[in-house]
């Protein structure tokens, strides 16, 4: 299927406005037997229309916090501060009626058990077809018709729409998912890991056909994920999180190349690379720190290779290192020396790890 | 072997070993292995005239690994890379071929002689969240496999629990008393290994131990496991879809598609020159962290289906594209 | 198989490791879970009320003022029939003359001795029954659970009723025929939570270890089994408690002991049950009391050790 055909499916849904999104010192914290856990701690970033955005951190990090956050779909313990402009408008403190009107259609989401959440006793394009028809002024039929040609798009036989969940793979049920996020051609797509659970050839494929689709359609998007060569190739701007904060962001082409902060280092080292000569891998020793009650300094210290008295101490702020390129550490200056050492196992392997290694947070 | 160029049938001839010792006796060899599922069987549908599917899950490979070596084994889900694996370790029963351990041939071997295998072969399993038993201490978990075989003296089971712990960087006075809700995935997986381990075994599976964990985690377990390969000379059958990692520990590596091997070889040949057209696929399709190199991304949305081979025997034939670099015959 | 040779110092070493760590006393989780339980209002309740008459039970002797069988007299020589309650009999006598206290007391002896031998024999059974059928599959669980569907489509009461007719009736046999009947939905129970642990992966681990059958059922699957296996051995026990209480009203129960059920089927056959609140009222609390507290106590223990299941 062209992309041609894409737009004559889209213009059956209204040609929708490219969102804009920002976010703004958001906070999420979760009631939890020993205290209040910070799952994120005042993050803030943009999403330009059109653009899309990485966030990558390892689990635990606060990163499906954050995409639960935006849509409002976190649980009622959780305590959410802080703003979440879309379009000008704040989610966090909409109505529900207006929070309605806004998911799916400016907002959609694909989060990591999707496959998990269609309804078993209902067939996948009566669920499609609901979802659509409840936001849109369309009959059941166009709304079928819409339905078949995004399972095209996600490389699904349209027939295939009569069956019920349970007679798809796991794969093909997360395709499902996708497609039914893309259905109402929402301007902000927020995508979970979406294709972990791909194999990597149907991946590359789904990916280069929502990639392309955000770039004709303007549509923006926040892919979160621990695969950096998933995000360096479909995204524009990478943000870093580690322990609730986003600790490096800014151009992907300069955040990879030129990382500031050790552990954008450690993790741009630690992912194999299948071209060139075989590369050191390294491996970050060490866990993520209590996030009920964090250490006073920076939260990487424990883990960093060159952490010093002074990062113990002082948690450092994001400082700006570079055009729209920002970094949460104490010693910008030294980077070429961090990312030349960074390069080698011993420096990592000098990490002690009877204090890094602290018994993990309640996130588990 | 003829000249290359020519197909020829061969089963997978080991080069000599990487540490140099000449002898070319594999640890573990199958020959024309298969395991068939039937799904959908059962008394009554059989009166009924309504026979079961069979899936062909593994349909006829050849393999052989060598002490100390590391053997990957690529493929994405549906190609029956983990049944291999299993079917390796006799948790599965093979449907037809032959398996070979030490020379010995253990593919029906039952009772006391299957129990003595097990001794000698251990698996590692994927999901480090469910493969130990969260009732168990660290200290059990990893004594258990002692006691199964008979190890009756305590304290020789402390030391080789100790050992074992040690081994893979895991410090006993710190973790012999936790139980696994206590550790991070990595340190699960370690465990997982311990437990692989303790028994000295002379062969391991590792069903995509990696697959689970967080990057920045892998490389240290990956490395744990390349390095007990050599010091405890380990045959490793490593088991992955990511052939990234294959790409990092393993010496040869066979690529499965739908239960047959397309591509097998040495690991850094096979990754660097693939000539089957699945392989090259596969390689092609892994993202690159690097943001300058811009990959060419492949957007053509067909299943990937199997190309016929136009080869006028049956089954796959071998063509020697290289020193230990074999293709199986396809369609151009 | 490589056999690497440790030296002495380096075995001394290890054995000073593994005994400076502690581990968990095996006590441990019963008390956690006693823990957990109390929290709940509705189940420290239960337990406090089953301790109770676990009390009473034990101490019947001593507590009740007469024996339950001896015929009273008035202070006026004649039988002491119907008396409502006095300073002398708190409870009033029966329409036999006999104390309505005592026999209470004496019953709650009865009700835990059915209920708990009954309980332990149907946890038994079901348990070997369930984890046999569940880990072996196929021909074995198919006899097992065919045998057991038959069994299940045999209605409870009218059978129980039939078994002890035929028996005679003791309370030997009422234990009996009680533990033949609800061996049935427990073997179910525990069957379905060993076909779900035996998917596990670290079952398929101890497999590859080279664990026998016998010992991945031990030390792997039983003990996720025994939680539910304890649940149902409560219920169980009120279901038991019932049952006797229902036989004995119909008129079945074993003559030579009082219960509960006796009482209430002795009040209904002298045409007493309208008019001797004292005698009819208290053995009916009695039951009311004690099964609720079971079932109480059960419904909080399968909350408390089953998180899906939380109200929060």
């Amino acid at each position: 299927m062209s992309i041609s055909q894409t737009a004559t499916a889209t213009a059956l849904v209204d040609r929708k406005p490219p969102v804009h999104l920002r976010v703004d010192d958001l906070r999420v914290q979760y009631r939890v037997a020993d205290g209040y856990l910070k799952a994120v701690d005042g993050i803030s970033f943009e999403v330009k229309p059109g653009q899309s955005l990485g966030l990558v951190g390892e689990s635990g990090c606060g990163k499906s916090t954050v995409a639960k956050a935006i849509l409002r779909l976190l649980p009622d313990d959780a305590r959410v501060d802080g703003e979440v402009l879309l379009d000008g408008k704040d989610v966090l403190r909409m109505s529900n009626r207006e929070l309605r009107s806004v998911r799916w259609t400016k907002l959609a989401l694909i989060t990591q058990s999707a496959m998990n959440s269609l309804d078993p006793v209902y067939r996948i394009g009566d669920q499609i077809v609901e979802s659509i028809v409840a936001h849109e002024p369309m009959s059941k039929q166009e709304a079928w018709h819409r339905a078949e040609e995004l399972f095209t798009l996600v490389g699904i036989k349209p027939e295939r729409l009569r069956d019920y969940p349970h007679q798809f793979s796991g794969g093909m049920r997360q395709r499902a998912v996708i497609a039914m996020a893309l259905s109402l051609n929402a301007g902000l797509l927020v995508a979970d890991e979406p294709t972990t659970a791909l194999d990597s050839i149907m991946q590359d494929q789904v990916l280069a056909r929502i990639s392309r689709l955000q770039e004709e359609l303007s549509r923006s998007m926040i892919l979160v994920t621990h695969d950096m060569g998933v995000v360096a190739e479909t995204c524009q701007t990478l943000a870093v999180m580690y322990a609730g904060r986003v600790i490096e962001t800014g151009p992907i082409a300069e955040v990879l190349t030129q990382p500031f902060h050790p552990y954008t280092m450690g993790l741009r080292n630690a992912f194999p690379t299948i071209s060139g000569e075989r590369r050191q891998l390294i491996s970050i020793p060490g866990n993520l720190p209590n996030l009920i009650d964090p250490p006073a300094g920076c939260r990487f210290a424990a883990r960093c290779p060159f952490n010093t008295e002074h990062c113990r101490r002082a948690d450092p702020p994001l400082v700006q290192v570079g055009e729209g390129h920002f970094s949460a550490c104490h010693y910008p200056e030294q980077a070429a020396v961090f990312r030349a050492r960074a390069e080698e196992r011993q420096t990592w392997n000098r990490v002690d790890p009877a204090v890094a290694t602290l018994v993990p947070g309640g996130t588990g | 072997m003829t000249s290359s160029g020519q197909a020829v049938l061969t089963p997978i001839q080991p080069e000599k070993a990487r540490s140099g010792s000449p002898e070319a006796l594999p640890v573990i060899a199958a020959t024309g292995l298969k395991k068939h599922f039937t799904l959908g069987g059962g008394v009554i549908a059989a009166l009924l005239g309504k026979p079961g599917r069979i899936v062909r899950a593994v349909d006829g490979v050849d393999l052989a690994i060598r002490a100390g070596e590391v053997f990957g084994l690529v493929g994405e889900s549906g190609s029956g890379k983990s049944t291999l694996g299993m079917t390796l370790v006799r948790l599965h029963r093979a449907s037809a071929g032959n398996i070979r351990f030490q020379g010995h041939d253990i593919t029906d071997i039952e009772g006391a002689k299957l129990k003595a295998y097990r001794r000698d072969a251990q698996i590692i399993f994927q999901d480090p969240y469910s493969s130990l038993n969260p009732r168990l201490t660290v200290a059990q978990l990893v004594e258990e496999p002692l006691r199964i075989h008979g190890v009756r003296d305590k304290a020789e089971r402390v030391v080789r629990v100790v050992q074992a712990l040690e081994r893979v960087l895991m410090p006993p006075a710190e973790y012999l008393h936790r139980f696994p809700h206590e550790l991070s995935g990595g340190q699960r997986q370690r465990i997982a290994i311990a437990r692989a381990v303790v028994l000295e075994p002379e062969f391991i599976v590792a069903d995509e131990p990696v697959s689970m964990l967080d990057v920045s985690v892998q490389a240290g377990v990956l490395d744990l496991l390349e390095r007990l390969s050599r010091d405890l000379k380990l045959a490793v059958l490593y088991v992955s879809h990511d052939i990234a990692t294959v790409r990092y520990i393993c010496d040869r590596v066979a690529v499965m598609y739908l239960g047959q091997f397309v591509e097998y070889g040495d690991a850094r040949k096979v990754t660097s020159r693939p000539q089957h057209p699945y392989t090259k696929r596969l390689m092609a399709a892994v993202p690159s962290v690097d943001p300058t190199v811009k990959r060419k991304r492949v957007e053509r949305l067909e299943e990937w289906s199997a190309t016929g081979s136009p080869c006028d025997h049956d089954g796959p034939h071998w063509i020697e594209v290289g020193p230990d670099h074999f293709v199986a015959c396809h369609l151009h | 198989m490589a056999v690497t040779a440790v030296d002495d110092a380096k075995r001394q070493e290890a054995l000073e490791i593994w005994a400076g760590t502690k581990s968990k006393s095996f006590f441990a989780p019963l008390l956690d879970t006693f823990r957990l339980l109390v929290r709940d209002g509705f189940a420290l309740a239960g337990i406090i009320i089953i301790g109770l008459f676990l009390l009473i039970a034990i101490f019947a002797d001593l507590l009740a003022p007469y024996d339950p069988f001896q015929t009273l007299k008035t202070a006026e020589g004649g039988l002491a029939r119907l008396q409502p309650p006095s300073a002398e009999h708190w409870l009033g006598t029966t329409a036999f003359a006999k104390d309505v206290l005592s026999q209470l007391l004496l019953g709650t002896r009865v009700a835990f001795i059915v209920g708990l031998s009954a309980a332990v024999v149907v946890g038994f059974v079901s348990t070997l029954l369930g984890l046999v059928s569940g880990y072996f599959g196929r021909f074995v669980d198919d006899a097992i659970m065919r045998v057991t569907d038959f069994a299940l489509s045999i209605p409870t009461l009218p059978i129980a009723i039939v078994a002890v007719a035929i028996l005679g009736p003791s309370l030997r046999n009422i234990i009996i025929v009680i533990a033949l009947l609800f061996w049935r939905n427990g073997a179910r129970i525990v069957r379905s939570v060993v076909l779900t642990e035996k998917e596990k992966v670290y079952v398929q681990a101890a497999r590859a270890a080279g664990a026998s059958h016998t010992y991945i059922m031990l030390v792997h699957i039983l003990p996720n089994v025994i939680p539910v296996a304890f649940l149902w051995m409560t219920m169980s026990i009120a279901f038991a408690v019932l049952a006797e209480a229902s036989l004995s009203f119909l008129g079945l129960g074993d003559p030579n002991t009082t219960s509960w059920g006796q009482m209430l089927n002795i009040a209904f056959s002298t045409g007493s049950i309208r008019t001797a609140w004292w005698w009819v009222l208290p053995p009916s609390l009695c039951l009311v009391a004690l099964i609720s507290s079971i079932y109480v106590v059960g419904r909080a223990y399968e909350e408390k050790t089953n998180p899906r299941l939380r109200r929060t």
